[in-house]
């Protein structure tokens, strides 16, 4: 059903608060996946993968090109059988033919190309694609208008899609992901290849879509600011396998490895550069600048005997920040296969030289 | 198999077809040559010319091989009428075999291999169509075009060859039962022999380019067949007529049987 606004609602769950998580259901989780594996030929996709969904969250799935994003969206698409592994989507086994066919019809996909039909025009191809799903005359009339005013597009409807916008062609397709009322949605790389405006509107529609209760999406991306605002909780994969999964804070406190600061001082000389270093807790300084220090902190009461040091030495600070780790710094660390652990804790999976390198068959790019 | 679902397939594929040039020219243009150019060319050009017909070697040899039971039911006719009558009725007879071929194949090829080109083939794959209804459907858009043009065409070529025969030698050589079971059987099972075979070909293909020209093969048994009768080997009678509709239409069933137990969408996308 759709909302006065045209956006979709699903029947019979209350949107929640929370866009990362919301309503969940007695029903299991949405997706329920261990040891899964996937090869194209001699080369490893999916490496034993384990992925758990609970129903309402939004999942996001991060790691670069190669890591297995879109292998995973395949298999758990009912697209590719895994070469070994089990997986429950919605509560149904994907290697059940019968299942596979009512998960394709309970699930949306947005691939990572919008796939659409050129020469069709806007209402066409969600026309079109909605009589796959069994809707027809005024059901599926209304809910293309709906979905059409959702993604903002019901103004060119009679317009062949030939002539849209990377980003109108991918709102499109997001709409068509939807077409079907799905109560899990993949959303392979939406934003990948637009614009910043483009991108900011596709993030208002991926906003919308999660804040409606009750439904699962799975998003796959390189962005992290994306993964951050929208994710209740995500996976790192690399090389098939995960490395660590969490909410993104979470993760930025599981893997933030050394404290590090950044002080500004009015000017800088080989006094106070002397002080800062001898300061109790600093355990390295580096000099970013002829203003600046990059301090890596060894405790808690670092950065103010930092401060303390260089004020007592004469320089005038202007500026102190303790420089919190991003999502980012945690992603670039974990997904490129960085040569630091989390604090305290050992790599998954043993950790940098213990097989995670690129052998052959694991490595290169393209899309996996 | 949900034929709801494999018509909406099949609808999609068309309307897109409708907006394809490259997949109208040739549904158009065949018919239109074979049905209307071709026996104004062979009524006109000699009486333009003043050149019989029979000068022609392949029409000399055709000629010479007409079957005894035909020139006897053509006895009373002159040598012009009976040129006209056998080059109308018989001759070109199988040329209507290849329009499917010619008409679909662009539409045919494109079904598979052209979507994986413009990579909606994944978007499709998603949906909860089974492999036999798109496989189905699929087929049905490519054959619609081919068989549409062919009879389109055959309707042409009767009203042509019939004005043209009545008003010049007071004939009306078509409809004949060869050709109505030319029409009602044999098209059909042409026509789904080879725009199954082509669909076949474009769901393993790579490109629609690659799936036409491996396809093309499906011209051949016309070419044969024309051919054939040329040096009097065959002759385009009812009997002729209703043995190879059983054999195309046996040979469609086995490609659409083996078509069904093998193409699996797993292996369209897949680990290739």
């Amino acid at each position: 059903m759709y909302n006065k606004a045209g956006g979709c609602v699903r029947e019979g769950v209350a949107a929640a608060a929370d866009p990362g998580v919301s309503a969940g259901s007695a029903e299991g989780p949405a997706i329920e996946a261990s040891g899964l594996v996937g090869r194209y030929g001699s080369t490893v996709a999916l490496d034993g993968l384990d992925v758990h969904a609970e129903r309402g969250e939004v999942l996001g799935l991060l790691g670069h090109n190669g890591a297995g994003k879109t292998t995973l969206v395949r298999i758990l698409g009912c697209l590719l059988l895994p070469h070994a592994g089990e997986a429950r989507v919605l509560g149904r086994d994907i290697r059940d033919p019968a299942a596979r066919r009512e998960i394709r019809r309970r699930i949306g996909v947005l691939p990572q190309d919008p796939g659409l039909y050129d020469r069709l025009t806007a209402a066409e191809n969600l026309f079109s694609h909605g009589l796959l799903y069994g809707l027809s005359g005024p059901t599926l009339a209304r809910r293309v208008d709906g979905l059409l005013e959702l993604v903002g597009l019901q103004g060119v409807r009679r317009s062949q899609v030939g002539t849209f916008s990377g980003g109108m062609k991918k709102r499109l397709a997001i709409a068509r992901a939807l077409v079907n009322d799905p109560e899990l949605v993949f959303l392979d790389e939406p934003t990948t290849n637009l614009d910043p405006e483009a991108a900011h509107a596709v993030h208002g529609h991926i906003v919308a879509l999660a804040a409606q209760g009750g439904r699962t999406v799975v998003l796959c991306t390189h962005n992290l600011n994306e993964a951050e605002r929208l994710c209740r909780r995500v996976v790192i994969l690399r090389q098939g396998r995960e490395v660590a999964s969490g909410s993104p804070q979470e993760l930025e406190r599981r893997f933030r490895g050394a404290r590090r600061a950044e002080i500004t001082v009015r000017s800088l000389d080989e006094a106070a550069l002397k002080a800062v270093r001898s300061a109790p807790g600093v355990a390295g300084v580096e000099v970013a600048g002829p203003k600046c220090l990059r301090l890596e902190l060894a405790g808690e009461g670092g950065l103010p005997a930092a401060v303390a040091a260089l004020v007592a030495a004469g320089a005038e600070v202007t500026r102190a920040v303790d420089v919190q780790p991003t999502l980012e710094d945690v992603y670039l660390r974990l997904a490129s296969g960085g040569d630091a652990g989390p604090d305290g804790e050992p790599w998954p999976g043993g950790g940098p030289g213990s097989g995670w390198g690129g052998s052959a068959g694991r490595g290169g790019g393209g899309r996996r | 198999m949900n034929w709801r679902t494999a018509l909406a397939v099949c609808g999609r594929d068309l309307r897109d077809a409708a907006r394809n040039r490259g997949a109208l020219v040739p549904a158009v243009a065949v018919p239109v040559v074979l049905a209307v150019l071709l026996p104004l060319l062979i009524v006109y050009l000699p009486a333009l010319t003043r050149i019989p017909l029979t000068t022609f070697n392949w029409v000399e040899i055709f000629y010479r091989h007409i079957p005894p039971g035909v020139r006897e039911r053509l006895g009373g006719l002159g040598p012009e009428a009976t040129e006209f009558y056998a080059l109308a009725v018989y001759f070109f007879a199988p040329l209507f075999l290849l329009i499917p071929a010619a008409a679909s194949t662009v539409a045919a090829a494109d079904s598979f291999a052209g979507e994986k080109e413009r990579r909606t083939l994944e978007a499709l794959y998603y949906t909860p169509a089974s492999d036999a209804e798109l496989l189905w459907g699929k087929t049905l858009a490519a054959l619609v075009p081919g068989l549409g043009a062919a009879w389109f065409a055959i309707l042409a070529y009767t009203g042509v060859i019939n004005a043209v025969g009545w008003t010049r030698y007071g004939l009306l050589p078509l409809p004949n039962l060869a050709w109505v079971l030319m029409a009602g059987l044999l098209l059909p099972a042409a026509a789904v022999f080879s725009v199954a075979l082509t669909v076949v070909v474009s769901a393993k293909a790579r490109t629609s380019r690659g799936a036409q020209q491996v396809a093309g093969v499906v011209v051949l048994p016309a070419v044969a067949l024309l051919v054939m009768q040329s040096f009097g080997v065959v002759y385009l009678g009812w009997g002729l007529v209703l043995g190879l509709a059983a054999v195309f239409s046996g040979l469609a069933w086995l490609l659409l049987a083996l078509a069904a137990r093998t193409f699996r969408r797993e292996n369209a996308v897949l680990y290739s």
